[in-house]
Formats: C-alpha cells, structure tokens, sequence
C-alpha cells in the first residue's frame, strides 16, 4: 500500500473529497480515488510537446514530420509555436561530392557525358547549390587548333555552357612545323544554381569538341586520372 | 602499350565515337563508321610501327623545310622565340 493511502486511512473523518484542479481529472469522495495528469494524457506519440494556449490552458503540438525542422515562435498559431524549415542564412546546409575516373574520349562536337555526375536534393526551395567541379581534361589533335568545350547540366538542362559567347575551355594551336599536340590539365569550374526545388537534382558535365577531324580527341579522366564534383546546398 | 584513344586516333581519324574506358565495348560509335572489335584490337599491336612511321614522316618534313629555308633547327628557333 501507498503511504498516501494510510494517511487517508489514519484521517478518513478530515477528508471529504478529492476535486481534480488545472491539469488533473479525476477525483471523487469516497473510496479509491484516481487523479490523472491531464497534459500527461495530451502525449500521443513520440516528439509530442504539450504547449500552453492561454491562462491554465494548454494543447497537444505534434512533432513537424520533416526531419530538421525547428520550433518557432508565431502569433497566429493558437499555441504560439509551429514547426518550421530552418532559415538558411548563408549556411552551408549539406554537401555531396562524387568522384569519376573512368577515362572517356570523345570525339564529336556534339555534347557527350563525360561520366561526371552527382545528386542532390535540396532541403529548401529557396537554397542555392554551389557546383565545384575539378575535371581532369585532355585535348590532342595532330594539327589545326585542338579545342574542347564544356557545359554543366542540371537534369537536362544546361545551365552553364563554356561554348557559349564563343568562350572555348581549351585551345590549342598547331605549331608551324605541324607536330601533334596534347595537353591535360585538371580544370576548376564553379558556378552557383538556384533551382528552386526540393525534389532530388543531379548535376553533370558535358564535353565536346569544337573542331573534329585530325585525329582530334578530348579525353575526360585521362589514363584514369580522376575528376570530383562537389554539391552544396547554400541556405537563402 | 597503346591506349584505346591512341589505338583509335590512327583507325578514325576523323572521329565521331565516345570512347567509355579502354575497352571495345566502352565504344559508341555516333558520326563514323564503325570497325569491329577484331580491328580495334588488332590496332594496339599495329599501333606503335604506325607511330613511328607517323613521327619519322613528320622529322623528314622538318628536316626538308629546315633544308629549303638554309636553316638549323636552332637557328629556326631562335627565329620563331
């Protein structure tokens, strides 16, 4: 037995009832009386608050359902409080790299994938996406200028074209004996995007040469060496 | 040992294939003919006689041109430096 119940026992003539206050329900005048916490009962589920709503008056506030939301403060809600996305404020909210180094050559002027690619799914609309890329390139013709271009894509769209306003990634130019040339180099590309989406993006890289013909070449990840792109989402 | 891209440079000259790793079959071939994969893998042996052929051409044009001009290759270079 409880020792609240003995002491019940000891002064049973002194009390007459037990009324529930703010808070408890329950309560009687005789016999076993149960009191139960009433903003204990409010719970329903894992991450529930209980949440005041006025003078001696509160409610049951769920946990948000998207993972990394916090609790803000607003005056509309009729607690006071309401899960939200966090603001961004320039941070860095993740970042997700890939690395590729399976050669690929490719010859046409068309636009060809180069193999580079990475995803990313931002958590908010309003992030922008910071895409860093360090590719590993070659170009080699056996005379004429040997050119290669690039462009990033985002899905199927390309959102930056290093061909375009003429701007050429590589040029090279035959020297006046006409011996072959090559040149690699690992080339850095940085460009922000602003996608506004919170569905799942992936960014990759395109490649093509601008002049084809002698034994013209441009080799991404050349002899295996490898390229990186790194993705981050940057809050608002 | 020749690569896949050297292998090729000589079989297609002109180009018009993607080249996905070292392999025949990482081989797209989107505005040329296309050989088989017999030829490719027969071009990694003939690849180095071919090479050299192509270097000994490109030195005897050199030479001749150094020739008609009554320079030496140093002479040319430091003209053209």
């Amino acid at each position: 037995m409880t020792k609240a119940r003995t002491l019940a026992d000891n002064f049973a003539a002194d009390i007459n009832g037990i009324t529930a206050g703010t808070g408890i329900t329950g309560g009687g005048t005789s016999g076993t009386v149960t009191v139960t916490n009433s903003m204990a009962t409010a719970i329903d589920a894992k991450g529930d608050l209980v949440v005041g709503t006025g003078a001696d008056t509160f409610s049951r506030l769920a946990v948000a359902s998207t993972a990394g939301y916090l609790l803000s403060v607003d005056s509309a809600e009729s607690t006071g409080l309401k899960w939200a996305a966090p603001a961004g404020g320039g941070k860095v909210l993740q970042v997700v790299s890939a690395t590729y180094s399976t050669g690929t050559t490719i010859t046409t002027s068309t636009y060809t994938d180069t193999g580079l690619t990475a995803s990313i799914t931002p958590t908010l609309a309003s992030s922008k996406i910071l895409v860093m890329i360090m590719h590993n390139i070659s170009v080699y013709r056996t005379s004429n200028p040997a050119t290669a271009q690039l462009q990033i894509v985002r899905g199927s769209t390309s959102i930056w074209d290093g061909a375009g306003s003429g701007g050429a990634m590589f040029r090279i130019f035959a020297t006046p004996t006409g011996g072959e040339l090559e040149m690699t180099a690992n080339q850095t590309f940085i460009y922000v995007d602003s996608p506004s989406s919170t569905s799942s993006l992936t960014y990759k890289t395109q490649g093509k040469l601008q002049y084809t013909g002698d034994s013209g070449q441009v080799a991404f990840q050349p002899s295996g060496r490898p390229s990186q792109i790194i993705l981050m989402e940057i809050g608002a | 040992m020749a690569t896949g891209a050297e292998v090729l440079r000589m079989l297609i000259p002109n180009g018009g294939y993607v080249l996905t790793g070292d392999d025949y079959e990482g081989l797209q071939f989107l505005e040329c003919e296309p050989i088989t994969k017999e030829q490719f893998e027969a071009g990694f042996a003939q690849y180095d006689a071919w090479k050299a052929e192509q270097d000994s051409a490109k030195a005897a044009q050199k030479a001749d041109l150094l020739d008609r001009l009554g320079l030496t290759e140093e002479e040319a270079k430091l003209l053209l430096s």
